[in-house]
């Protein structure tokens, strides 16, 4: 009978790995698209990075149970993901298109443009932010994290985590009001 | 004038901000999220059971994904049955076949009804987990051949009845087969009584905790009458002995 049932073990602890996967794809797909999306501006692109998060999640499936907050985990997978993706693409193409869609389509034909342009800038300056506080800007922005989880994911403390944001925003808008020479 | 620049600056940024926070993705980003997975896990478990790839090459992925773990949740639930039924002899589970296609086929049914009945909805709030379509699945029941009673075995061996499927149904039962269905007849006996728990024990303990002259200690009127009963009970020992034992018992 314990022959039986070690021979199913297997078995029974693949099923669980794929119950895990298929509810993680459930609950968690939107906000690493939201993550890729913050870093490359484009949704395919995003969605690839979903994608090749989930295959990493497959190939590290041994580490799964030593994981302490999955979240966490996927998000750190998918900002590593997006960032590396981001360094083979033209993200600057992507910026401008995701710029121009913002723009409602009742705005006059030159104030568009030129709204297109200044969005355009502030996608450049968050660009050229220190790495670290670019990062807590794009990931305090998509409202679904806390301050802790950003802090896990960063690994950094939640105090350092305040003083980085506070920082890039202040920083951010210097340099757009001083047309990027801060 | 600077001010003003300034708000603007803030605003813009603030615009892109919540842009990058309410995307949303192309509808279906789950189930594409899924083929991928599958197709990658089927490149990796090249030694999969044949019910499996069969199954995965018949059915589109996420269906088979999910028929896939519910039936693997329906061997893990017919393991558990066999182990914890009494009356099962061990060797039943090798014997018993695992879930039949039937029962296979009516968890895809119902779990791609579940799954196309789920409202699509999205929350913002991805703290609490969103419901699983895995979660709502129903399992098929698992049909398992009928457990015999030994009586009703009896009643089918029984020389005058002869069952149509079974030939070696019909021969007698050997000796120790008949002691033993004796002994699952007979009626049960009470259970004898069980010792005291150890917290029983310890209530007997409070309970009981003093003697008679402890407890007199507490009531002087008692007291004193433990105390007579006492002296009365000590004279009366040593006047049953006669003088002459008591010397030789000194010397």
């Amino acid at each position: 009978m314990i022959e039986e049932l070690s021979l199913l073990l297997p078995v029974v602890r693949a099923a669980s790995f794929q119950i895990e996967l298929a509810a993680m794809v459930e609950s968690y797909s939107t906000i690493l698209f939201r993550v890729a999306h913050a870093v490359l501006r484009n949704a395919s692109e995003a969605e690839d990075v979903v994608q090749d998060v989930f295959v990493r999640v497959i190939e590290h499936q041994g580490s799964l149970p030593t994981v302490r907050d999955l979240r966490v985990w996927l998000v750190r997978i998918a900002w590593n993901l997006a960032v590396d993706r981001r360094r083979r693409i033209r993200p600057d193409q992507m910026d401008g298109l995701f710029a121009a869609a913002l723009i409602g389509r009742d705005v006059p034909a030159d104030i568009a443009l030129d709204e297109a342009r200044h969005l355009q800038r502030v996608f450049a300056a968050i660009q050229k932010l220190p790495s670290a506080e670019r990062q807590v800007l794009l990931l305090a922005a998509l409202e679904e994290l806390e301050t802790a989880e950003i802090a896990a994911v960063m690994s950094k403390t939640e105090s350092a985590i305040r003083a980085l944001l506070f920082r890039a925003r202040t920083r951010l808008r210097t340099r757009l009001d001083q047309g990027g020479k801060a | 004038m600077n001010s003003n620049r300034n708000d603007l600056t803030t605003q813009r940024i603030d615009r892109i901000l919540t842009a990058l926070a309410e995307t949303q993705p192309a509808p279906g980003l789950e189930r594409r999220v899924e083929r991928r997975v599958l197709a990658v896990l089927d490149a990796r478990s090249s030694n999969r059971p044949l019910w499996t790839r069969l199954n995965h090459r018949l059915l589109p992925p996420p269906v088979a994904l999910l028929s896939g773990l519910a039936t693997l949740a329906a061997i893990a639930l017919c393991v558990s049955l066999f182990s914890n039924s009494p009356l099962r002899p061990a060797t039943s589970v090798a014997r018993s076949p695992g879930p039949s296609p039937t029962a296979f086929r009516a968890a895809l049914e119902t779990s791609t009804a579940n799954r196309q009945n789920l409202p699509v909805t999205r929350t913002k709030d991805f703290g609490s987990h969103t419901p699983s379509p895995l979660s709502p699945v129903m399992l098929p029941p698992v049909m398992f051949p009928p457990v015999m009673h030994p009586l009703h075995a009896e009643s089918l061996s029984a020389p005058g009845i002869r069952h149509p499927d079974s030939s070696t149904s019909a021969a007698p039962l050997s000796e120790s087969d008949a002691l033993a269905l004796a002994e699952t007849q007979e009626p049960s006996h009470p259970a004898p009584d069980l010792p005291l728990t150890a917290q029983e024990k310890l209530l007997l303990r409070m309970a009981h905790r003093h003697t008679t002259r402890d407890l007199a200690a507490f009531d002087s009127i008692a007291r004193d009458e433990q105390l007579a009963t006492d002296q009365a009970q000590f004279l009366q020992f040593f006047d049953l002995f006669p003088k002459g034992d008591k010397n030789e018992n000194n010397n």
